[in-house]
């Protein structure tokens, strides 16, 4: 850990107060100044102490332990700091006060400057450090932008993320004032400095190091869960994957959903991508045994879509694979018989999942 | 010494044993032999755990036996019944390292275990006068009785031990002391809680004593949670919970044996077992209870005026010698100067005054509000608290001013008689003459309406739901400055 100086430890203690607090708590984010690369990368130390930082550790300890029962989460650290900073640039740059044609430029340099931070924050190397950031920003895809219109009789005026003054909501009867209030995720935003696909791919890059995350909003619409190095490297260790099994489970969704986003990731992985498939073919296997042990726990398959089928059919071929070559696997004989009648009625329902293995080589 | 019994086997030699209708060789007794106190405790706590022991008590007899070689042993003796009676007194007997005998008179062979399904014979008899002969595998012993141990008083003489279970909803028993009584009933009543209460008497607890020892004692069904912590560590007033009929035990505390088990202590009465050395509180006869609500009333009635009652001793010719009282002025000196009449507006000084007043004055001294002012008493005197008009104790319960005494110059039993003074009414007379009567029940010791707490406050509650409470997440938008490049670098590749 490198020393840090005075005014790092107030950049962190606002970026722990503002960004990291509400995120885990709830509340009003209120990005700081945008920070740039060399001053992210550069901020280290312990989180800020007193009531609030208790508060915050607690809300953290909640979102571990929704997935694992530990007892304490790790504080953060250089790479923790340095995400935090990325989002404050993600956040600032997409201010309507840059939505002008003199200031687009400067959005989009403190955007960049927030992707350039997030290449250059390291990846996640064990699944605590996994957990510990997770803890941060399992709420992320929660954040919403409020957006007063208030319109009067001769007149209207937006305010993005502000509350209007009282002038203007002032003699609402004589004045025949409205107040219109709409809440919007960070890729609805209007209006926007910069490109949204440029924001989407911020995101990615940032769900890129903490996968734990990405797998626990997997159901998102912006940006769509895809399987990335980082993902399915976390997934390849037991304990990741046991992880990413949990976070994806408890997803408010359903599992119909789950298997809806995964089916989809699943079928855009390159044919000469075999072993990550083989990597995924073992998630969704386990996936798909655990919901063969507990039918009940999945979802029916009445209207499911055909990408969810296919991540359930995919899930049940590698689970069968691995029953049955696993011998008797310490499974009773009539369980074992059950669960293979069930992973065959999963399988059945899209037959072409034996070619799609084969065409990786798989199978 | 002992042989074991066959199945078929009908001969047996022991006198006063046969053989009950499975074929056990049972006698009309049964006796458990225990070498030492603590082993009867853990027998009778281990048995009482499953089962009642109010079919084995009409017969259960506790010796302390000696043996010929002076060894001391305790005898549990109780009537066989049947083999399953005595299956369990067994088992708990093996738990605890008891032996388990069986037999009618003075023959005792040991019951039946594992090795003899049938139970055991004496091979030959002992020739004994005692009253225990006892036939084991290997030796026969006899024991003499040196002394009974009566089961309820062995129930009595235990410690109770400290119980760490978490304190339940249920009734209670309150013993508070004489001065905490009253107090105690009008918080419950305030409170809204319902219960019954009555004043138990005790003998003097010494011959320096010359009269009984009272304490209230009041039975509460439901004790509201908030009320449980201050009743229970309220000096003066112990809370019991019923432990059985006819029995409390302490709260935070719980008896070695079940006591529901033992239905030894009288339904009418009530025994407290309280927590450390000390003896138990026994009621012998528990009177019907007054509700609550009925006793706390303890304002002062309107101000009572005693009627010239004729006395109907005299007859008539009485009515023609009446003459009023009178309250002059004296100049005998003044004893026992114990009471003091505070008007309404003397009050601010007496609170100013409180910050001041020695603890020992402040414990001592009882108070009664009323609607003119308030009166004080203490039995120590009253000077200590240098307000109002002070009023000397004639007689109990009968007070006269200070340096005033009341004419005709009668006795003050026959003036007490006069003015209908009784225990439960104090009577102070003024200097005009005029009686004013207080209720007993309406002085209340100073120190408890003294201190005025202040509220407490609850400062948790919102610190701990606003950490459960998941609220929204909104993403404010703050002013961007005049400069909001500053900091920026541009990364370079390989940076």
């Amino acid at each position: 850990m490198t020393a840090t100086t005075p005014g790092s430890s107030a950049l962190t203690a606002g970026l722990h107060d503002r960004i990291l607090a509400p995120l885990v708590l709830g509340g009003a984010v209120r990005p700081v100044h945008a920070i740039g690369v060399r001053a992210a990368l550069a901020l280290d130390g312990a989180a800020p102490d007193g009531p609030l930082a208790a508060l915050v550790r607690a809300g953290r300890m909640r979102a571990a332990r929704r997935i694992v029962p530990v007892d304490t989460v790790p504080d953060p650290g250089r790479a923790e700091w340095a995400l935090a900073a990325a989002l404050n640039d993600v956040f600032q740059s997409v201010s309507p006060a840059f939505a002008t044609p003199l200031r687009r430029g400067m959005a989009r340099r403190i955007l960049g400057a927030a992707e350039a931070i997030l290449d250059r924050t390291a990846r996640a190397k064990t699944a605590a450090e996994a957990l510990g950031r997770h803890c941060w920003f399992s709420r992320l895809f929660e954040l919403r932008r409020t957006d007063t219109t208030v319109s009067w009789w001769i007149g209207s005026q937006t305010f993005a993320g502000e509350e209007p003054p009282a002038r203007l909501r002032a003699w609402p009867e004589v004045r025949h004032v409205t107040v219109t209030k709409k809440r919007g995720s960070l890729f609805d935003l209007e209006p926007l400095a910069v490109p949204r696909e440029q924001v989407v791919r911020a995101m990615i890059a940032f769900f890129s190091r903490s996968p734990l995350t990405d797998f626990a909003t997997c159901t998102r619409n912006e940006p769509p869960f895809a399987w990335s190095p980082f993902t399915v490297g976390f997934v390849a260790e037991p304990v990741g994957r046991r992880l990413a099994l949990r976070a994806v489970a408890l997803s408010p969704a359903g599992a119909g959903a789950v298997d809806d986003a995964l089916g989809r990731a699943t079928r855009t992985i390159e044919p000469s991508e075999g072993l990550a498939m083989a990597q995924v073919l073992r998630f969704l296997g386990e996936r798909a045994l655990a919901a063969a042990i507990a039918p009940d726990r999945a979802s029916a398959d009445g209207s499911l879509p055909s990408d969810a089928i296919f991540a359930r059919a995919l899930g049940a071929f590698a689970a069968r694979t691995s029953v049955v070559e696993g011998g008797d696997g310490g499974w009773p004989a009539s369980e074992r018989s059950r669960l293979l009648t069930e992973l065959d009625a999963a399988m059945a329902k899209d037959r072409d999942v034996e070619s799609f293995v084969q065409a990786y080589g798989l199978g | 010494m002992l042989d074991r019994i066959a199945l078929h086997q009908t001969r047996l030699l022991t006198p006063g044993l046969g053989r009950d209708g499975s074929g056990v060789a049972l006698g009309s007794k049964g006796v458990i032999l225990l070498p030492s106190v603590d082993r009867l405790v853990g027998l009778l706590a281990v048995y009482c755990r499953s089962r009642s022991l109010e079919d084995v008590l009409p017969s259960l007899a506790l010796h302390i036996v000696r043996s010929d070689v002076g060894t001391r042993e305790i005898a549990l003796e109780c009537a066989a019944e049947s083999s399953d009676r005595m299956d369990g007194l067994a088992e708990a007997a093996r738990l605890v390292g008891g032996l388990t005998f069986t037999g009618t008179s003075r023959h005792f062979v040991r019951y039946r275990d594992g090795a003899a399904p049938f139970g055991y014979d004496a091979s030959e008899l002992v020739s004994s006068e005692a009253p225990f002969v006892f036939y084991d595998d290997r030796s026969s012993q006899a024991f003499a009785i040196e002394r009974a141990i009566d089961f309820r008083s062995l129930l009595l003489g235990l410690m109770l031990r400290s119980s760490h279970s978490k304190e339940d909803a249920g009734p209670r028993l309150f013993v508070a002391e004489p001065g905490l009584g009253p107090a105690l009933v009008h918080y419950l009543v305030r409170s809204e809680v319902a219960g019954e209460a009555y004043v138990a008497e005790w003998p003097p607890e010494s011959a320096l004593d010359d009269a009984p020892t009272r304490r209230w004692i009041l039975r509460v069904p439901d004790l509201p949670a908030r009320m449980r912590p201050l009743l229970r560590t309220t000096p003066g007033i112990r809370c019991f919970h019923p432990a059985g009929p006819g029995v409390a035990v302490e709260a935070g505390f719980r008896h070695p044996i079940e006591l529901r088990a033992c239905p030894v202590f009288d339904p009418g009465g009530l025994v407290f077992l309280r927590a450390g050395a000390e003896p138990p509180w026994i009621v012998d006869r528990v009177p019907p209870m007054g509700e609550l609500a009925s006793l706390a009333r303890i304002e002062l009635r309107a101000t009572w005026e005693a009627p010239a009652l004729p006395d109907p001793a005299r007859g008539v010719e009485a009515e023609g010698v009446h003459v009023p009282l009178r309250v002059v002025a004296s100049s005998k000196p003044t004893r026992r100067v114990t009471a003091s009449f505070l008007k309404r507006s003397e009050l601010p000084l007496l609170r100013r005054l409180a910050y001041a007043l020695p603890r020992a004055s402040i414990e001592r001294t009882e108070i009664a509000l009323t609607a003119h002012g308030a009166y004080l008493r203490s039995s120590a005197g009253i000077e200590a608290i240098p307000l109002g008009a002070f009023f000397v104790e004639v007689r109990p319960n009968l007070h006269v001013p200070v340096g005033h005494e009341v004419v005709p110059a009668v006795a003050p039993d026959v003036l007490a008689r006069a003015m209908g003074v009784s225990p439960s009414r104090v009577l102070f007379v003024g200097t005009d003459a005029r009686a004013v009567a207080v209720d007993n029940g309406a002085f209340v010791p100073l120190e408890l309406v003294l201190l005025e707490a202040p509220p407490s406050e609850e400062a948790y509650g919102e610190a701990l739901a606003s950490s459960v409470a998941a609220a929204p997440i909104d993403l404010e938008t703050v002013p961007i400055g005049l400069f909001p490049l500053r900091g920026i670098d541009t990364p370079r590749a390989g940076d």
